[in-house]
């Protein structure tokens, strides 16, 4: 794996024109119609919050007043569409959070208090848009000419993009400059599952439901389920930037080589099987993994073919994988070919959570009741038998 | 010669270690100023050209629209 060498290259580079290189020819996040930028600090006991959207300039509010800022800014549940948090300052959404807590259900702000419970909610969803870290968000759309540590720093990212206005005014500035361009594929979609999410809660709060309440069961796992799904989505996505691809073939995720196609015997013109010997060894994708595939670079356009991983073998120091089920536009013999896993169904994710809602909601259903399900047998495959064999935790004897 | 930084001056010289080069001998081979083969300078020059534009300001590919991987699913 050579991706740190490849990312000091780019770092190098950087430092050598004095301005930063992209890592992602992509926005890393999608334009929001409403952002909020935030900070909050805590001084002694205080909680102080600077805030600013585009046509309100920053103020300055602490304790409750705060939330009565961010009602004037459309940071309210009441409002038919979310605003998004655009902060720099790692810190400012648990303070916000300690300021809700601090509020009472009979307040006039609590509908700001549970806007801000969403967007708790919603920060870990990957590529989402309710909550905006312009540090991260940097970090994955460009690299600077210093170490890894100091782009941790809002100040560092403020002088590489020559942005002087330090306000949160400017940081709704580096914001815009975070949306530019064409987003990522998919980003979209995760932006909808944000949008469905707001309405959920809108609706829960106008049952009455308490926010604070720890989550339900069926919340949390259908919470979680939703996180694997978004970060799968989100690190399919990151692989259609041209770039992010250049950089993950010294990662292992995206693997090149040389296609040797092997025809059906007796129908020379159908090819059953795809032979890829791959210019390295350290690559991650395993026999039964789908991948698409093209002929080309991995920075290159070209018609897609589709297939799984058979196997994957060592053969005279190259590492060879077998792929089956092929579609598409199949490579010709010893052409330069470059392979990814092929990105998740968003339609297959959606129905999935659907049926795990459904049956999360059933009364009936083996996970509500928590009876187990009826045992049934069916043959299993060697590879797992020899998987399950070999696990550390229980020694063969 | 490339100018570099003394933060990242240090974090490259740790993660050359053991490969004989300092960062300054390291932005000569990523450049290509100096001719070498291996890894190393295959991931460093790789890097260096990923991009030569800067501030994000480009955005003139097509291509990751063009072969989109869930096109086939």
């Amino acid at each position: 794996v050579t991706a740190e060498w490849f990312d000091l290259g780019q770092r190098l580079h950087a430092a050598d024109t004095r301005t930063p290189i992209a890592r992602l020819h992509h926005a890393p996040i999608s334009a929001s119609p409403r952002p909020v930028a935030v900070r909050a600090r805590l001084s002694g006991n205080e909680i102080s919050v600077t805030a600013a959207n585009p046509t309100t300039p920053a103020a300055t509010a602490t304790g409750p007043a705060a939330l009565a800022l961010l009602d004037t800014l459309g940071v309210t549940l009441a409002a038919p569409s979310p605003a998004t948090l655009v902060t720099d300052n790692p810190a400012t959404l648990a303070l916000l959070h300690r300021l809700t807590l601090a509020t009472p259900r009979t307040s006039p702000h609590d509908p700001v208090a549970a806007h801000i419970g969403w967007w708790l909610d919603r920060a870990d969803f990957p590529g989402g848009r309710a909550v905006v870290d312009t540090i991260s968000a940097c970090r994955a759309r460009w690299v600077t000419g210093t170490a890894p540590t100091a782009e941790a720093q809002p100040a560092t990212w403020r002088r590489w993009l020559d942005l002087p206005d330090d306000s949160t005014t400017g940081l709704l500035t580096l914001h815009s400059r975070l949306i530019d361009g064409p987003p990522l594929r998919w980003l979209d979609v995760l932006a909808e599952d944000d949008n469905w999410s707001y309405n959920a809660a809108q609706n829960a709060y106008a049952d009455g439901l308490d926010w604070r309440r720890p989550d339900t069961t069926a919340r949390a796992a259908l919470g979680l389920r939703s996180r694997c799904d978004a970060a799968d989505l989100y690190a399919a996505a990151v692989l259609t930037d041209p770039l992010a691809r250049r950089r993950a073939v010294h990662t292992g995720h995206v693997a090149t080589g040389t296609a040797h196609p092997l025809p059906v015997a007796g129908k020379p013109t159908k090819t059953a099987v795809l032979e890829i010997t791959c210019s390295r060894l350290d690559i991650r994708l395993r026999p039964g993994n789908s991948v698409t595939g093209w002929a080309g670079p991995a920075d290159a356009t070209a018609p897609t073919f589709a297939g799984a991983v058979r196997t994957s073998t060592v053969r005279g120091g190259h590492l060879i994988l077998t792929l089956t089920g092929l579609t598409g536009s199949i490579p010709a013999f010893v052409q330069a070919v470059t392979l990814l896993p092929a990105a998740p169904s968003v339609h297959s994710q959606r129905r999935s959570r659907s049926m795990y809602r459904a049956l999360y909601s059933a009364r009936r259903s083996w996970l509500t009741t928590g009876n187990r399900p009826t045992l049934t047998r069916r043959p299993v495959p060697l590879d797992v038998l020899v998987a399950g064999a070999e696990h550390p935790d229980q020694p063969t004897k | 010669m490339t100018r570099i930084d003394p933060a990242l001056a240090e974090y490259a010289t740790r993660l050359l270690v053991g490969t004989g080069l300092t960062p300054t001998d390291a932005a000569d081979v990523a450049a290509a100023r100096t001719p070498a083969t291996g890894p190393l300078a295959d991931a460093l020059r790789d890097g260096w050209t990923t991009d030569d534009q800067s501030g994000g300001d480009q955005h003139t590919d097509n291509e990751s629209t063009a072969h989109d991987p869930g096109d086939l699913r």
